[in-house]
């Protein structure tokens, strides 16, 4: 194979991994501040998908100015969750956590399934087959470009509330000492609604821009909750940067591996990252501690 | 002039089944620094932690400028004016200096005043100033103390609430913590101060109280200077 048809992949890969480090930010933020496995990651993304078809569908508006009607419903719907059943539990439950966002996950899927049914649908942007030559005979497919774009700049947007705001910063106080956040003045289940809620609607999001270049079915989410997991891990226990960078090395990695070796080892090379990570690097490969 | 600032009256509270504490009762004017001393899990942090709205008291009320506060959590407890900082200081380790201090200004009344305050706070602790962009954790456990204080007071308390203080400090550092709080209450902030170097933590305050399994030692008189001079306290506690 030559190096030009490995320097595609590796920009289709990269394309790829700026939404895969949208959904990874997500969880890293409710992992960092909440320590909630959230198994329901990839079904509220899934959820931003089926949210956006639906809109789509009734107004006929592009795709691409539907993702803040994802991201405001996912949003909503995460606080929902927040207040009315991950606050309930008692603290330190952490395999009912765990068992509770599995439940909501099969709960969100199978609610899809009832409504919608389990076919396959592909939503047609009309800009499927444009692409856009990058010379060198390489090139780039339109709607992967825009969704990237979108995914970037929400990103930064992310990484900017983290990082600054007043919410931000009492939401990585949260993370670093629990035990003085509340002595700051800090409203800690209210800062948690928010994080969980905001990293629900970077999911949902990631659902929306997804939507003109994948594939739709009720379980489509299943293989991001796996994928988001891997991020976390590899950036580092609740850095969103790192999950981020590790969302970018993914796409990458990834699509290298399906050219060289076949499309069935991708997701095998994933977990053989996340093992050896886990193993012998647990603090994560890409993360910084500050955020 | 008539009512105290602090005023903790009979209360009870735990963990659980476990009863932490099993008849608090004392009070802080305003403008006093008051110190309370007594053994290893005799109840002194419990104590910090009712008042601070941490832990809430099973029995008795706890009032703070007239107002029941036992009921109330945490952040609305900071809003209406009491700092807490905690026993082993507690900082964001991840975050620099100056963050961790904007966070002690989180609240909305210390958010409007918060450039003042950490004008105020750099003066009191020019040592503070000098590491502003370095990452907490990495600060020395002197250093991190007066941040921790400093943070503390970036809340533009009415009460400062401080535990052990000096804990795991050199005797030197130790000696220039208790003049910094000595400074912070004659400029005016009510202090409350869980102690183990207790002839040092009763010096700088005009009264104290010893807690036993739970209790106020109601037997002894709770001036300073009486506590200092009592035999049996100075057998029991100061080692002397
Ligand atoms: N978080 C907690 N959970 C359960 N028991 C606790 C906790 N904190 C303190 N205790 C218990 O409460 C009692 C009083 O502790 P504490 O207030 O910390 O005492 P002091 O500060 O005087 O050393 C002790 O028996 C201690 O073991
Ligand atoms: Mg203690």
């Amino acid at each position: 194979m030559t190096a030009q048809a490995a320097v595609q992949a590796a920009i289709n890969g990269l394309l790829t991994g700026g939404l895969y480090a949208l959904v990874g930010m997500g969880l890293a933020l409710i992992f960092g501040v909440m320590r909630i496995v959230n198994f329901a990651h990839g079904a509220f993304m899934m959820l931003g998908m089926y949210i956006t078809f639906v809109a789509v569908g009734a107004t006929g508006v592009s795709p691409y100015l539907m993702f803040p009607v994802a991201g405001l419903v996912m949003f909503v719907f995460g606080a929902l969750v927040y207040y009315g059943l991950l606050s309930r539990l008692p603290a330190g439950a952490d395999f009912m956590q765990i068992l509770l966002t599995i439940g909501l996950s099969l709960i969100c899927t199978d609610a899809v399934q009832l409504v919608f049914g389990a076919d396959y649908h592909l939503l047609n942007t009309g800009l499927a087959s444009t692409n856009l030559a990058l010379g060198y005979g390489l090139s780039v497919n339109a709607p992967w470009v825009v969704s990237f774009a979108i995914a970037a700049a929400i990103s930064v947007g992310l990484y900017l509330f983290v990082l600054r705001t007043m919410t931000g910063r009492a939401a990585r106080a949260i993370a670093q000492t629990p035990a003085a956040a509340p002595l700051m003045g800090i409203n800690v289940h209210r800062v948690q609604a928010i994080s969980f809620a905001v990293g629900t609607a970077a999911a949902g999001v990631a659902g929306a821009l997804l939507l003109p270049v994948f594939y739709l079915y009720p379980t489509v989410g299943d293989q991001f909750t796996e994928k988001a997991f891997v991020m976390v891990v590899l950036g580092g226990m609740g850095s969103i940067v790192g999950a981020a960078t590790a969302g970018l090395v993914l796409g990458v990695v990834e699509s290298l591996t399906s050219l060289y070796w076949g499309n069935q080892w991708a997701l095998v090379v994933d977990f053989v990252l996340f093992v050896l990570v886990l193993s012998f690097k647990p603090g994560g490969i890409f993360g910084t501690e500050r955020a | 002039m008539s009512q105290p600032l602090l005023q903790v009256e009979g209360v009870e509270a735990g963990y659980g089944s476990l009863r932490a504490l099993a008849d608090i009762t004392l009070h802080v004017d305003a403008g006093e620094i008051v110190t309370l001393v007594g053994a290893n899990g005799a109840g002194k942090t419990t104590t910090l932690r009712v008042v601070s709205g941490l832990v809430h008291p099973t029995r008795g009320i706890v009032r703070f400028a007239g107002e029941d506060i036992s009921r109330l959590p945490p952040h609305e407890i900071v809003e209406r004016g009491i700092s807490h900082v905690p026993e082993g200081r507690k900082l964001f380790p991840h975050m620099t200096v100056a963050e961790n201090l904007a966070l002690g200004a989180y609240s909305r009344h210390a958010r409007a005043r918060m450039r003042e305050a950490l004008e105020e706070q750099l003066a009191t602790f020019p040592r503070v100033k000098e590491r502003l962009a370095q990452l907490a954790g990495t600060l020395s456990g002197g250093e991190q103390q007066m941040v921790a204080i400093a943070r503390g007071l970036m809340a533009s308390p009415r009460l400062l609430l401080l535990d052990e203080p000096s804990l795991g400090l050199a005797p030197k550092i130790v000696e220039e913590m208790f003049a910094k709080i000595a400074e912070i209450g004659a400029k005016g902030t009510t202090v409350l101060i869980v102690e183990q170097n207790v002839v040092e933590g009763l010096s700088i305050s005009s009264r104290g109280y010893v807690i036993e399994n739970g209790e106020v030692d109601r037997t002894l008189g709770s001036s300073a200077a009486e506590l200092l001079s009592n035999e049996r306290l100075r057998s029991a506690y100061f080692g002397l």
